[in-house]
């Protein structure tokens, strides 16, 4: 394998990654035998003494005889003075974010490989060509600054390049006629490859130890006999795949966070911070046409505090004068203990509206200002008493809910959906509509010849003049909530038209015709 | 000495006097008409207030504040607001085409009630609201101040909002018209159609000024829905 006059792939490893990120976590260890357990911050020191085994360990222990997959009580029987660390979970990402960050400042063409190490396609970098170790030098002079040792190296093909970044000791170039330096990458330990442990097993009950010893084998009976991963591995060894990189690509987020150094403890300058902070954001987002459907605000308060609101947008837009009204009709029903310390505020992009205005329905003049409209009359009359009324398939009094107003018209508003659709209701088309009393009344009626004859509603004693003979009414009798009506319509002495029912706990009111 | 400037009222009157027509064609051609004799009779007219009164309790205010839910402008489905004020609407009493342009909002209090619609009309937004203050406490229904019903009515006439109340006495001072239904329905309409029972039903139209008699409806202005030729209600001017 050559670097060909195509393409050259450059692979930044860091080797024993894991205790670099420990080392960078703790950068006071002194600089005595020191091991990185398997284990994690979140196990006890008895569960990592029992099932911890030793991920790598620095020179000093490596010259005291202590290898990895040791387990902690070996290494320390090994190792008086051995300092034993946790994995450190959080800092191995920031530190291959780092190594991420390194990589894109050369190309935008990129992957993510492994933890602790990534490949980038340089072959388009200008003038890269003829100086690929002084380039490499730099990324590792770049990482170093980062607190991370690296090991670069640069091949033409994808698998090359990082097996010449294991092999190398500072910077590895893998050029085509060099048949020493092929040599030395064959002499490296099937480890590099990382198979799984059943296959690693089998290699080293054949006495494979090195890729040399693996290619020396026919390919066909590795794959015979170990399958597919077998072939892969075999691949690699022997001069590395054709496969295309799995470019990085990081995520665009409209998101904008300030930090106060005084804290902000009225609404004036919050909404003030808050339109620069749109201002911002609704630029990037016009730079790439797209509009925002939903603003989302997190406020951290000085007593710890957090308080978060995902408001939707009726109609998405990028005016910042408009988003800034959505909030501050959300602030101003706000009230908090604390001072705000961090404002954070990020947008969720979509693209613009292309639905077509329906042609049988008057659409609103303006859905944003409807939707902060229904944001204020919620606050004026609480949640749950603003939308559109949706029956539920029940005969229940109050068998309905209020749905968001705004999420119907995001929906064709003229089309209902299944779970809108109610029960069918013979009585729609007949009579008067019942106004209920909400609510409910519970009353006294007195009988008479088995027809209520009188009741007594909060304005007083009414006679009852005639009554429409009563209907039973009843549900949910398979489970605890059953229920069982008797219901009469009756006109009363004050010439009104009355819904009376006789429930389990006596008579109730339901309402009046009218 | 020049003469003093006009003021709008002079320039509106002059504008009245010269194109009588064009002010003709806005009064009729913004009438909302329902297909309901009493309701159309009363004129439910967008940027005014309208008052249904119902001094007592079953004389169908419920009836005509449902079919204006349902009744629908053609084939131009608008959005329609009701503010409830006592949360005594009955869903199931309409169908389902209807519930979906319905914005309901539950109100226990008068004063919430009226600062709901005020929201709404400055809003703008819904072309129809109606606010039912039948069943609320008489007491709370007198203490709204007749500002507050003013306003209302500048809100509805700046939005071309039409505001139909429902009272159960005379307590919008600024209505353009007002039906009072004051016939108790007996029982038995409990058993009849909606559609007949709308027909027959009886009230009085109190409209407010002279000048706003009805108006000869233009040609180009008529409307498939014709107002039937003899309506079952009294005007009283």
């Amino acid at each position: 394998m050559s670097v060909s006059h195509t393409s050259i792939y450059a692979a930044l490893w860091l080797p024993r990654f894991q205790l670099q990120a420990a080392l960078r976590a703790w950068p006071d260890t002194p600089r005595v035998p020191l091991a990185v357990l398997d284990s994690d911050l979140t196990q006890s020191p008895a569960e990592a003494e029992k099932k911890g085994h030793v991920l790598h360990a620095n020179p000093q222990a490596e010259r005291a005889g202590i290898t990895a997959g040791m387990t902690p009580s070996q290494a320390l029987a090994r190792c008086h003075g051995l300092i034993l660390r946790h994995r450190h979970p959080e800092e191995e990402m920031r530190a291959h974010a780092d190594l991420l960050r390194c990589a894109s400042h050369w190309t935008p063409h990129y992957e993510s490989t492994a933890p602790g190490l990534c490949v980038m396609e340089v072959s388009r970098v200008r003038n890269m060509r003829g100086r690929l170790e002084a380039s490499g030098a730099n990324m590792r002079q770049w990482l170093v600054q980062c607190g991370l040792q690296a090991q670069v190296g640069f091949a033409g093909n994808l698998d090359m390049a990082c097996l010449a970044a294991r092999a190398a000791k500072d910077v590895l170039v893998l050029q085509e006629h060099e048949g020493c330096e092929r040599t030395l990458l064959h002499q490296l330990p099937l480890a590099v490859l990382q198979p799984s442990a059943n296959v690693t097993e089998v290699l080293q009950l054949w006495g494979i130890r090195t890729l040399a010893e693996l290619i020396k084998l026919p390919r066909a009976d590795i794959t015979a006999r170990l399958g597919m991963e077998g072939a892969t591995l075999w691949d690699m060894a022997a001069g590395g795949r054709e496969r295309l990189l799995r470019l990085v690509r990081p995520e665009v987020a409209y998101r904008e966070v300030m930090e106060l150094e005084h804290p902000v403890e009225s609404l004036e300058p919050l909404l003030f911070l808050l339109r620069r902070m749109l201002d911002s954001i609704c630029g990037r987002l016009a730079e790439v046409w797209l509009v925002a459907s939903e603003e989302r605000l997190t406020l951290r308060f000085e007593n710890d505090e957090v308080h978060e609101r995902s408001i939707q947008l009726a109609e998405p837009s990028r005016h910042a004068g408009l988003l800034l009204r959505v909030l501050h009709t959300h602030l101003d029903g706000l009230t908090t203990a604390s001072p705000i310390r961090v404002v954070i505020l990020e947008l969720t992009a979509s693209a613009p509206d292309a639905r077509q205005s329906q042609l049988f329905q008057r659409g609103l003049r303006n859905p944003n200002r409807f939707a902060e409209t229904l944001a204020q009359l919620e606050a004026l009359l609480g949640a749950g008493n603003v939308g559109r009324p949706v029956l539920l398939p029940s005969r229940r009094p109050g068998a309905f809910a209020l749905k968001n107003q705004v999420e119907a018209l995001a929906v064709t508003s003229g089309v209902l959906s299944k779970d809108d659709t109610p029960s069918p209701e013979e009585g729609i088309a007949h009579g008067l509509p019942l106004r209920w009393r909400r609510p409910p009344c519970q009353i006294r009626v007195q009988m008479h010849e088995g027809r209520p004859a009188a009741m007594n509603i909060p304005e007083g004693w009414l006679e009852i003049v005639q009554a429409n003979p009563c209907s039973l009414l009843s549900g949910d009798w398979w489970d605890c909530h059953a229920w069982q009506r008797e219901i009469w319509e009756v006109a009363a002495s004050d010439g009104a038209l009355y819904q009376i029912a006789r429930e389990k706990q006596g008579w109730m009111l339901d309402g009046m015709f009218g | 000495m020049s003469a003093p400037a006009p003021n709008i009222l002079d320039i509106r009157e002059h504008l009245q006097a010269r194109f009588p027509e064009a002010q003709a064609i806005r009064q009729m051609g913004s009438a909302v008409l329902t297909g309901i004799p009493c309701v159309d009779a009363a004129g439910i007219t967008p940027g005014q207030i309208t008052e249904f009164v119902s001094s007592c309790g079953s004389a169908g205010s419920g009836l005509v504040l449902a079919a204006l839910i349902e009744a629908e402008e053609e084939t131009l489905r608008e959005q329609v607001a009701l503010v409830d004020g006592a949360d005594a609407f009955d869903p199931r009493a309409l169908s389902p085409q209807a519930l979906g342009r319905l914005l309901w909002l539950r109100c226990r209090q008068v004063q919430k009630a009226v600062r709901a619609t005020d929201l709404l009309l400055r809003d703008g937004n819904i072309p129809r609201v109606l606010l039912d203050l039948q069943l609320c406490p008489e007491r709370e229904v007198r203490q709204i101040p007749s500002q507050a019903w003013h306003r209302l009515r500048l809100l509805a006439e700046r939005g071309g909002a039409a505001l139909c109340v429902f009272t159960p006495f005379q307590a919008v001072p600024c209505a353009r018209s007002r039906l009072l239904l004051d016939r108790q329905l007996p029982l038995d309409t409990l058993d009849e159609e909606r559609s007949t029972l709308l027909t027959s039903l009886n009230g009085k139209v109190i409209r407010r000024g002279a000048a706003l008699e009805p108006l000869p409806m233009p040609t180009g202005m008529l409307r498939p829905r014709a107002i039937p030729p003899q309506l079952p209600v009294a005007l009283a001017v």
